[in-house]
């Protein structure tokens, strides 16, 4: 269906709204003025799809993974290579039209919160190309985990801002910056990046993000095929898994599958899985009713997972809504699974999936061989999993990968 | 006390102060004490129900939430301080939070427990007018009001309609950002009182790193109320355990006002 604008309540059912102290109220007007013209505005869009094709990579392929397909027996497996865009995932898409959205309203600055680095380093390689400053909230847990996309972002000119308060990790870093936010005069759009916050936020996101199954819904069909039966996206925020769904939700016949962090398991405080776990209720929480993983009073819990990205107690009020419809399911796998998951598709398929991304691939690990062979499944790999060699490399290279490390601290020792 | 009653008690005071602490922070029991204390002074005493994601709070406040939350504070610890505070002592009790800690336990539940206890008035930053889940409206039906907060850069119009709708006083902040921090008082901070003042006849209460005499010597006459929050939590932190947490804030509060 197609977004109109005009129409934006920032309301999904009861989820959604803009629960926000009279503080923000004028940035956060002047961006929903900001972004219901230029959503509409030709020019804009000329923009926007030019640097998504000359900077960003668009359209990312679909690649028609044969071999796990005969791996596993049955349904016919497509890959959207979404982390094939710059920068390494579908963070990118909504980073530039938040990027150039900002550049229209006249600001000079941009700040905002990462998890796993990726949209923070999206953020950092946007304003570096556009010439905006930048500065990335990142909860000081996170940098420790993905290191390599901080070094990254410094190298884009990013100003990368340690969070640690509360659990050091992406709901305290989404803290960190509204409060910086609201210190600030008038130079500077937050770039929230995932599909949260609140209005009009998690529309704005979503129509950034729409690109994603848009581009599916063309490439499937060039392959000769009708529309797939099953789409698999993995759940944080949810920026990834509702652009990829947003130009299907109205094909009623195709089965939508979001997938949470099922983390080390089922009991408080081991996940982040807000409807396919237990723990979360309705809540309002960093500006949006939605689903929340608390307490009996009302206090965020502490949330797990193997993944930066999806490790966060709140879910995007589009996706609780659509949840609550039934028109999106939700799946969760634990982090053996998502390792298994990236070694699987790295063997043989030739990608390396991000950690994120490797729960919508665990989930197609365990739906496909249940499936007839003529059924189309597309997953969506949201990002490459290059930052996470610290993680992969510990937990599956082993021994090797721990001597590696010794070993390159002593040729730095004797530099 | 009761709000209007209280109005109409300061209408001749040159300043009042509103006191603001984290409930729970170090513990239960230290934290009523230090508000007793402060309420020697204080004819407004705001008890912060800590969040685990204060947005809206600096470092200082935000670590007291976090250490009241660890330390075990429940909302009916809240309820029992602000009873206490609301029979001791001749302060208006007003209950600050965020928006999820009232609606997890539902706002009309939530409204009644507050007025049982003897709170008058509710600050929730995160709950704004006209996206309020009803609090202003229950809050009204049982007789006691939500305060409403602005702060620079809003425009005249919006300082209006929270002005003609915010219960008693105007809650002001005396710049942009969030607590704690410091706040220079001078021609910006007088020209932002004026603009308020233009708009807005009920009394106002300017808070937001107000930490010092100084600062309330210059405020005295331009504004009704200050707000001091971060000073006395800071205050209450520079305490050891067993000290006497009722004289101890007191003497800070009445400092402030010296
Ligand atoms: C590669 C990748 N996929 C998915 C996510 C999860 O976010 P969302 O649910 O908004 O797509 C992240 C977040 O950091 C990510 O980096």
């Amino acid at each position: 269906m197609k977004f109109d604008a005009d129409k934006m309540t920032g309301y999904f059912g009861e989820y959604g709204g803009q629960y926000i102290p009279e503080i923000l109220r004028p940035a956060i007007t002047e961006l929903e003025a900001e972004f219901k013209k230029a959503i509409n505005d030709k020019s804009f869009l000329e923009e926007f799809n030019y640097v998504l094709k000359n900077f960003v990579g668009r359209p990312t392929p679909l690649l028609f993974a044969e071999n796990a397909t005969k791996a596993l027996g049955g349904a016919q497996i497509y890959i959207k290579l979404e982390g094939l865009a710059n920068t390494g995932a579908h963070k990118i898409n909504n980073a530039i039209g938040q990027a150039l959205l900002a550049k229209r309203m006249g600001k000079t600055r941009i700040i905002a919160e990462t998890g796993a680095g990726q949209h923070g380093l999206a953020t950092a390689s946007a304003c570096a190309r556009l010439g905006l400053d930048c500065e990335i909230f990142m909860g000081e847990v996170d940098i420790a985990r993905q290191r390599p996309n901080v070094y990254w972002m410094e190298l884009f000119g990013a100003k990368v801002t340690a969070v640690t308060s509360g659990t050091k990790t992406l709901k305290d870093a989404v803290n960190e910056a509204f409060r910086e936010w609201t210190a600030r005069k008038s130079d500077t759009h937050y770039i929230i990046g995932s599909a949260l916050g609140p209005c009009p936020y998690p529309d704005m996101v979503r129509e950034f993000q729409r690109v994603i199954g848009r581009e599916v819904k063309e490439q499937i069909f060039a392959y000769g095929n009708k529309l797939p039966d099953v789409l698999v996206a993995c759940v944080g925020g949810g920026s990834n898994s509702i652009g990829f769904f947003a130009d299907f939700l109205e094909e009623k016949e195709v089965r939508l599958i979001g997938v949470e962090a099922g983390g080390k398991g089922d009991n408080p405080g081991e996940h982040a899985a807000r409807v396919a776990g237990k723990g979360a209720d309705m809540g309002i929480v960093q500006g949006y009713k939605s689903l929340f993983l608390q307490d009996d009073s009302g206090q965020l819990t502490v949330t797990h997972s193997i993944s930066a990205g999806l490790d966060y107690a709140g879910l995007g009020p589009e996706l609780a809504y659509l949840a609550e419809e039934k028109r999106i399911e939700f799946a969760k796998a634990y982090d053996d699974e998502v390792l298994n998951a990236v070694k699987f598709f790295a063997k043989h398929e030739g990608i390396i999936p991000a950690l994120e991304s490797s729960h919508a691939l665990a989930e197609v690990i365990k739906i496909a061989p249940k499936m007839a062979k003529d059924k189309v499944i597309v997953a969506n790999m949201s990002g490459r999993g290059d930052k996470d060699i610290f993680i992969t490399a510990h937990a599956l290279g082993g021994d090797t990968w721990v001597q590696f490390l010794k070993e390159e601290v002593a040729r730095y020792g004797n530099e | 006390m009761e709000m209007n009653k209280k109005l109409e008690q300061i209408k001749n005071k040159k300043i009042s102060l509103m006191g603001h602490i984290v409930g729970g922070y170090p513990d239960v029991e230290s934290s009523l004490k230090a508000a007793k204390g402060i309420c020697r002074h204080a004819d407004f005493i705001e008890v912060q129900f800590p969040f685990s994601d204060p947005s809206a709070d600096g470092k200082v406040i935000e670590g007291a939430s976090y250490k009241a939350i660890d330390a075990g504070f429940t909302v009916e610890d809240g309820f029992k301080i602000v009873k206490e505070l609301s029979e001791t002592t001749e302060a208006v009790v007003i209950i600050m939070t965020y928006a999820n800690i009232v609606y997890k336990y539902g706002i009309e539940r939530f409204v009644k427990k507050a007025k049982e206890n003897g709170a008058n008035a509710f600050i929730v930053p995160d709950l704004p007018y006209g996206s309020d889940e009803g609090l202003s409206e229950t809050a009204e039906k049982y007789g006691i009001g939500v305060i409403q907060v602005i702060s620079p850069g809003v425009g005249d119009d919006r300082i209006k309609m929270l002005g003609d709708k915010s219960y008693g006083v105007l809650y002001v902040t005396a710049r942009r950002g969030i607590t704690g921090g410091k706040t220079d008082i001078g021609a910006e901070t007088e020209e932002w009182i004026a603009t308020v003042k233009r708009n807005c006849s009920k009394p106002i209460a300017l808070g937001f790193g107000i930490k010092s005499n100084s600062q309330v010597r210059a405020l005295s006459g331009k504004t009704e109320i200050v707000v001091a929050g971060s000073y006395f939590v800071e205050k209450i932190t520079s305490l050891s355990k067993g000290s006497d947490f009722e004289g101890e804030l007191a003497k800070a509060a009445q400092e402030l006002l010296s």
